[in-house]
């Protein structure tokens, strides 16, 4: 009777010290989230989370520099250059986008300074907002006068 | 008659291991305490509660924290960080001691003195220890309490639990001396240390050998003065402190003065047994009933039945045994736990009375989970000498039991988990709008800045991804 009423223990005693183990061994394992991605453009666009774009920010990878998008969901088809922020705010995810700001990303460079109208053109009022309290400029008369249509990839708005 | 000498001999088992029992009852509780203080101490401090309250230990001279000046009165908690903020030689060696030895240290010392005051000694006491070690573990009463760098019960918890072996074992002459000085570090930690002192003074008028009249004197000037102290200096407390859960809903501060402000003291006791009941039945929590409302809404989770059911069944158990041991005797060790439950019970719903929480039930956690012990050893003992289909139906029930607090005990170890991640978040994606809405304050700046590398620095280990089946088992996301 005891050895069963103990059993639940034993076996989080023991599944609990086996998985521990199993994740010091092997830390990529698909039990401890998905493996790190192979670059920044993969981590945004892949919908990674700001988790896994920090680390190359962290080491040392410009947030303002170009990175390549290779991604039909995103470009159409064909690989785009643009910001890290553009490709954050075409992924929706305003964890990255703020991740960026902080860590750099400037909203008054050229490759920049379209974000704000462009998270207003994918209809994105929340990512506007993010991008306001950032220091974006929200005059809307700056805005290219462009519409973007849903059934397009988001980044084709830009050409 | 026949059947309850048996019972009674097999309470008191002539089996001479305890020592080894006890072991293997911390072994097997060893696996998720190491991975809660792995967690721990892997985790950022939030950047939400900690860089304020940092910046304070930073700035104010150690002396201020003992002024009350606000509700929240915990000197004891501000002159322990600030002396390791200021006296670590870094900030970073100063984090990582206050994560030492004001986290890690408190949770390490609760279980093992937890286990070890339960000291088993066979089978059937060992197996009735790991559901109560579950218990503690998985209560949300812990879990609460296990957020970075508030440590106030956390603090308060192993001292109640090592107050209750000090209580039950034979006078010392420097029990009484050791008992005051806890009592009055758990105080100075927070109010909730206060619930220590009824427990003192019930189990002393019970009989309790490890303590005297002049300590119990002691105690209970110290409890007396300190209360006095606090209404004294209380300035103008507000009418509610924080959000306060009611029905199924969640108001703020405001809403609630607006809705009860003219005859408070109806929504007061609500919150008290609000926080009694969350120990009790899981439910409600924060004041609010989502467990019935996810009934009534037709959108139950299986979680949901494993809280409602471990919960529910363990209190029934230990109300049974409670009354048992209580007609049996008024002054036995077993009638002492018995009340020490309901005193902490009472005394952590008073202390409540605000604004419920999970973690201002901590310190009747300890207690619930002894009880817990007492009463599952007992159904164990009593099935032992029953029919074999009723000891099947028994062992069968407990194992059920036994197994929805491992699911419990193993959410408290993920939940802190998801606490770290969305604490190394914060950090990540929030610096630049504090940076801006706190341009005034320097000094919180200055914080900031020093414990942004703590905060960013390293990824805090996920959660296990558990199958779905699982997932929902253990709790919410």
């Amino acid at each position: 009777m005891a050895l069963c009423i103990a059993l639940p223990a034993i076996a989080a005693a023991v599944g609990l010290g086996g998985l521990e183990a199993y994740r010091l061994a092997t830390p990529d394992a698909p039990l401890f989230g998905d493996p790190q991605p192979r670059s920044l453009a993969d981590a945004i666009t892949r919908g990674r989370g700001v988790e896994a774009a920090y680390p190359f920010i962290r080491d040392g990878q410009d947030p303002n520099a170009l990175i390549s998008i290779d991604d039909e969901d995103y470009t159409g088809g064909g690989e785009r250059s643009c910001s890290p922020l553009i490709a954050a705010i075409a992924s929706r995810d305003s964890n990255i986008v703020q991740m960026l700001v902080n860590f750099g990303a400037r909203l008054d460079r050229p490759q920049n300074r379209d974000a704000w109208c462009f998270a207003g053109a994918l209809g994105d009022e929340t990512m506007q907002n993010v991008l306001a309290a950032a220091g974006a400029d929200t005059d809307p008369d700056r805005c290219p006068r462009r519409d973007w249509d849903r059934s397009q990839a988001p980044l084709t708005w830009f050409h | 008659m026949a059947s309850a000498t048996n019972s009674r001999q097999l309470a008191r088992p002539p089996e001479p291991h305890a020592r080894v029992w006890t072991f293997a009852v911390g072994a097997l509780a060893l696996p998720p305490l190491l991975i809660l203080c792995w967690t721990l101490w892997r985790a950022p401090y939030p950047l939400s509660e900690a860089v304020s309250l940092f910046e304070d230990v930073a700035q104010r001279p150690v002396s201020s924290f003992l002024v009350p000046t606000t509700s929240y009165y915990r000197p004891l908690f501000y002159v322990g960080l600030s002396t390791l903020w200021h006296g670590a030689g870094s900030i970073d060696r100063g984090l990582a001691l206050i994560k030492l030895l004001l986290h890690i240290l408190p949770l390490t010392v609760l279980v093992v003195a937890f286990i070890a005051n339960l000291r088993p000694r066979s089978a059937l006491d060992a197996a009735a220890a790991t559901v109560a070690t579950a218990v503690l573990i998985g209560s949300p009463g812990l879990l609460d309490n296990l957020e970075l760098p508030l440590s106030y019960t956390l603090v308060g918890m192993p001292i109640a639990v090592i107050v209750w072996m000090l209580l039950e074992r034979e006078r010392r002459s420097w029990h009484g001396p050791l008992i005051l000085a806890l009592t009055i570090v758990a105080l100075g930690f927070k109010e909730q240390g206060l619930v220590i002192v009824p427990v003192i003074v019930l189990a002393w008028w019970m009989g309790a050998p490890g303590i005297g009249r002049g300590t119990v004197v002691s105690i209970a000037v110290v409890a007396i003065a300190y209360v006095i102290f606090r209404l004294a200096y209380r300035g103008a407390w507000p009418l509610f402190e924080q959000d306060v859960g009611f029905g199924f809903e969640r108001l703020s501060s405001t809403d609630a003065a607006q809705r009860f402000g003219a005859f408070p003291l109806w929504i007061y006791a609500y919150s008290s047994l609000s926080t009694i009941a969350n120990v009790l039945f899981a439910e409600p929590t924060d004041g609010t009933f989502r467990i019935v409302r996810a009934w009534v809404e037709d959108h139950s989770q299986p979680w949901h039945f494993v809280y409602l059911f471990s919960s529910v069944a363990t209190t029934t158990l230990i109300a049974w045994w409670g009354a048992t041991v209580l007609r049996r005797s008024r002054r036995s060790p077993e009638s002492r736990v018995v009340m020490a439950v309901v005193m902490s019970l009472l005394a952590c719903g008073v202390l409540s009375f605000n604004y419920s929480r999970p973690r201002l039930g901590g310190m009747a956690v300890p207690f619930y989970a002894l009880a817990a012990y007492h009463a599952i050893r007992a159904v164990e003992y009593r099935a032992a000498i029953s029919r074999r289909l009723i000891a099947v139906l028994t062992t069968a029930a407990l194992i059920v039991l036994a197994a929805a607090w491992q699911a419990r005990a193993i959410y408290t170890i993920e939940f802190t988990r998801q606490r770290a991640v969305n604490a190394h978040r914060e950090w990540l994606t929030d610096l630049s709008r504090r940076r801006a809405n706190f341009a005034g304050r320097r000094g919180y700046l200055q914080v900031m800045d020093a414990m942004t590398e703590q905060g960013t620095a390293r990824r805090p280990v996920p959660r296990v991804r558990y199958p779905k089946w699982m997932l929902n088992l253990l709790g919410e996301d």
